[in-house]
């Protein structure tokens, strides 16, 4: 499997972990999640340039997402709609662990 | 009530129609206008502007359809447009009576996101409520009556494609007019509302709209330091917004996300109640086929095989049709000789015009099936996740994840390759293809390569088995050259050019819907208009004038008087001896005139220039000739060697051309053809995409340049290296 820095260094399936994989400063981004983890919006990195956009999309803090796909580009689910972003933006949004789906 | 076509309005209302992407706006624009329509572009840009209209009630309404958009915010040519219009920062459009807000039901909160900004306006607003049957088989109807209540404005359920609900919609748009709506009740919070006012205060000085417009763009100048902003430069703007941002943080309020927030926490409670009722996310039909159509392995081989079929279709099912359509063209051409008395008149009716209007519509069955395949794919949702699959692939050439369909396109024609590229919402990325595709070789460089291929590259058998021959190879080879020519000159443009920061990737996956029959057709028939009225104008022009330079002086000096050989060999001779010798009179006196025409003559000029690439004046002719279509070069060169009529397998001309050229000769015209830009008819086109003559002009020279220093390296190398192959 191709490592890529943005991915903390893990495994990109994450699932061995069981649980959002944490960064060394103590954040969890929608990058460190693994497939079908439903995931609550903690906030969105200023210096991601599109972060009007993705709040526009529905990315509120607390805002439910569900991760399909942790391939590049990424592929979540927030509120019924299907978002696919690339992997520097959805290492900038950070996450905090909610229910399995 | 019906709509009434017949009676006289008395007055027109301009009505914009705007909503999220894949929220039914088109289709429910269709329904309310019919065939109706007339698409043009806005000035300056590559935006498609789409104007439709209707007569209800003694009434006329000019309806507007915008490019689909998440909001007033812009970061693309088409969002912009959407601001621009709606702000009335476009000087070109007058300012809407009425906005219609197509919502789709099954993505409620997000879709009234632009429709609040809308009504913060004060224009009258009407929102068209889509996609309601969908959301109530999934357990989330949207209840209108109570949305309208809850809104203000008057909430009309719509199912186009049967057109339910078109004639409430016309209604309520009667209704609505002249009464603005009240401002939706939400809050952006007491601090970034008064720093909002001082910028809107600001800009007031150079823009007089009213306060609720002001305070919009003030907002977005406020909020969102990395969107394009007609007053970002505006003096004083800057140093007030570093004021005013640093006077927020100083308030530890979370104020870059106020206006969002604000909008939502209002968007909310409406919804809320708004919902007959509120089933828990379950797995849909669309998720189970994006399991497979966005898997890495298996979602690319469906992709490899939809390409397959759009690639097939384009490039050999419009062959019939284009068959057809030069057949048609020659008789009428036949006919009207037949008709017409020998003159310039009959030369310019039967030589110029007819063949150039033919080598307009020819195109058309490629356009055509072209933007058929376009509208299904967008239609049903899979051109996202084909744009899904592909970006990362795409962008390692610096190209966006949609430039695979003008690139595969432009194999079949650059033509429909460079009009497809219209699917790409950034105009840098849209640029960028649209000036790499005609490096794509399309079909109509084939004859070229096969008459070089097989005057000068032996069919050698390669491992040792007769299906595989160097022929073939060379074939493959060309294609790749262009193939990774285009790919490089994309990622140098990328890197020089169009340098800049790399946008982020943020798309929407609309669910899988079957494509709406209707408006897949009159997409079709917009854009095959569009090419007849404005490219193909050009492309007539120009095939005109290229008919014009072969084919005068009418009467050059020639060398020998031809009549008196045809009458000396009449004479002399009879049967199929005759017959032989009168056809080669005729072929020499037709290579006499060519080489003395205006064409002819430029080919000569050429000579100089083009001497150092191992070509002489009769593929200078040629190359002139290959301006109307890079596949006239065969035909012109043909004239040129006294062949007559000829194509790419006729062995006359094979023997010919093998007397004065060599293999290195041959690749290098290949070289040439591969890169250049040999079609004036592909220029007019990027003329009329790029709304810009200038990058016209580019795309011309950057080609010719490349394709002239590639070639004389090649030739100059490869003859001193192996002198006896020139």
């Amino acid at each position: 499997m191709r490592r890529n820095p943005l991915l903390n260094g893990k495994h990109r399936h994450g699932r061995r972990h069981g649980c959002c994989c944490q960064r060394d400063n103590g954040q969890f981004t929608l990058l460190d999640c693994h497939c079908g983890q439903t995931v609550y919006i903690k906030g969105i990195d200023p210096s991601v340039s599109c972060a009007p956009r993705l709040r526009e999309l529905g990315l509120l803090d607390g805002a439910r997402v569900v991760v399909l796909k942790l391939s590049d580009p990424l592929l979540i689910l927030v509120d019924d709609t299907r978002i696919a972003m690339d992997w520097h933006t959805a290492a900038g949004i950070e996450v905090e662990a909610g229910s399995e789906s | 009530m019906k709509a009434d076509a017949a009676a006289e309005p008395a007055r027109e209302l301009r009505v914009v129609v705007i909503g999220n992407p894949n929220a039914g706006k088109t289709t429910l624009f269709n329904a309310l206008t019919g065939l109706r329509q007339k698409v043009g572009n806005y000035p300056g840009v590559t935006v498609e502007r789409k104007e439709g209209r209707y007569v209800y009630e003694g009434a006329a309404y000019r309806l507007i359809d915008l490019p689909g958009a998440y909001s007033l915010t812009a970061t693309s040519d088409d969002e912009r447009i959407v601001r621009d219009t709606l702000l009335r920062l476009l000087p070109t459009e007058q300012p809407e009576d009425i906005v219609l807000v197509v919502v789709d039901a099954t993505h409620l909160e997000r879709q009234l996101f632009i429709a609040t900004q809308v009504m913060d306006l004060g224009i009258p607003t009407v929102v068209a409520l889509t996609m309601n049957d969908e959301a109530r088989r999934h357990g989330r109807a949207v209840d209108a009556e109570h949305l309208t209540r809850r809104l203000g404005v008057p909430v009309v359920e719509v199912t186009a494609p049967q057109r339910k609900g078109v004639a409430e919609l016309r209604e309520a748009l009667r209704n609505v007019a002249g009464r603005p709506p009240e401002a939706p009740p939400w809050s952006i919070g007491e601090q970034v509302l008064a720093a909002v006012d001082r910028l809107a205060t600001h800009i007031g000085a150079h823009y007089t709209a009213p306060l609720p417009y002001r305070r919009q763009l003030a907002v977005q100048l406020l909020l969102y330091p990395d969107y394009e902003h007609p007053f970002r430069n505006l003096a004083g703007a800057e140093e007030l917004v570093t004021a005013l941002r640093g006077e927020l943080e100083a308030t530890g309020a979370n104020w870059t996300k106020a206006e969002v927030q604000g909008r939502y926490d209002w968007i909310h409670q409406v919804a809320q109640g708004a919902r007959v009722a509120a089933a828990e996310y379950k797995p849909s039909i669309s998720d189970r086929l994006d399991a497979v159509l966005t898997h890495p392995v298996w979602g690319l081989v469906v992709f490899l095989v939809v390409m397959a079929v759009v690639f097939q279709s384009i490039f050999t099912w419009s062959g019939p049709f284009m068959d057809g359509i030069d057949w048609f063209f020659g008789w009428l051409g036949g006919q009207a000789g037949a008709v017409l008395p020998a003159g310039p008149l009959r030369g310019l009716i039967v030589d110029g015009l007819i063949p150039g209007v033919g080598g307009v519509v020819i195109f058309l069955p490629q356009i055509l099936i072209l933007f058929l395949a376009i509208a299904l794919l967008e239609d049903s949702g899979y051109m996202a996740r084909a744009a899904f699959l592909m970006n990362k692939h795409m962008q390692r050439a610096g190209l966006h994840g949609r430039a695979f369909i003008p690139m595969l396109s432009g194999f079949a024609c650059s033509i429909p390759g460079i009009m497809a590229a219209r699917t790409i919402p950034n105009r840098r990325d849209k640029l960028v293809t649209m000036l790499v595709v005609p490096m794509v070789s399309c079909s109509a460089r084939l004859p070229v390569y096969a008459l070089m291929i097989a005057a000068f590259v032996p069919a050698l058998p390669i491992f040792g088995f007769g299906g595989f021959t160097l022929q073939g190879v060379v074939l493959w080879l060309a294609y790749m050259v262009s193939l990774g020519a285009a790919i490089t000159v994309a990622f140098i443009f990328r890197k020089t050019l169009f340098r800049g920061q790399t946008q982020p990737f943020v798309l929407e996956l609309p669910p899988y819907r079957v494509p709406h029959i209707g408006t897949v057709l009159i997409a079709m028939w917009e854009r095959g208009k569009l090419f007849i009225t404005q490219a193909g104008t050009i492309i007539l022009a120009i095939n005109i004038i290229l008919w014009f330079l072969l084919s005068y002086p009418s009467n050059p000096p020639l060398s020998v008087d031809y009549a008196a050989l045809r009458a000396e060999a009449r004479a002399a001779q009879s049967g199929q001896a005759l017959a032989d010798s009168l056809a080669e009179l005729d072929n020499s006196e037709a290579a006499e005139r060519i080489s003395l025409s205006y064409g002819g003559r430029l080919g000569r000029a050429l000579e100089p220039a083009i001497k150092p690439l191992g070509f002489d004046w009769k593929i200078g002719i040629g190359l002139v000739g290959s301006l109307a279509a890079r596949e006239v070069f065969v035909s012109t060169l043909a004239v040129a060697y006294g062949v007559g009529e000829a194509d790419e397998t006729d062995s006359s001309l094979i023997g010919k051309l093998r007397a004065d050229f060599g293999l290195l000769t041959g690749l290098t015209v290949i070289i040439f053809f591969i890169l250049s830009c040999q079609c004036l008819a592909t220029v007019a086109v990027m003329k009329r995409e790029a709304n810009s003559l200038g990058w016209a002009l580019f795309l011309y020279a950057y080609m010719t340049t490349i394709a002239y220093l590639a070639s004389l390296v090649f030739y100059q190398v490869t003859t001193r290296i192996w002198p006896h192959l020139a």
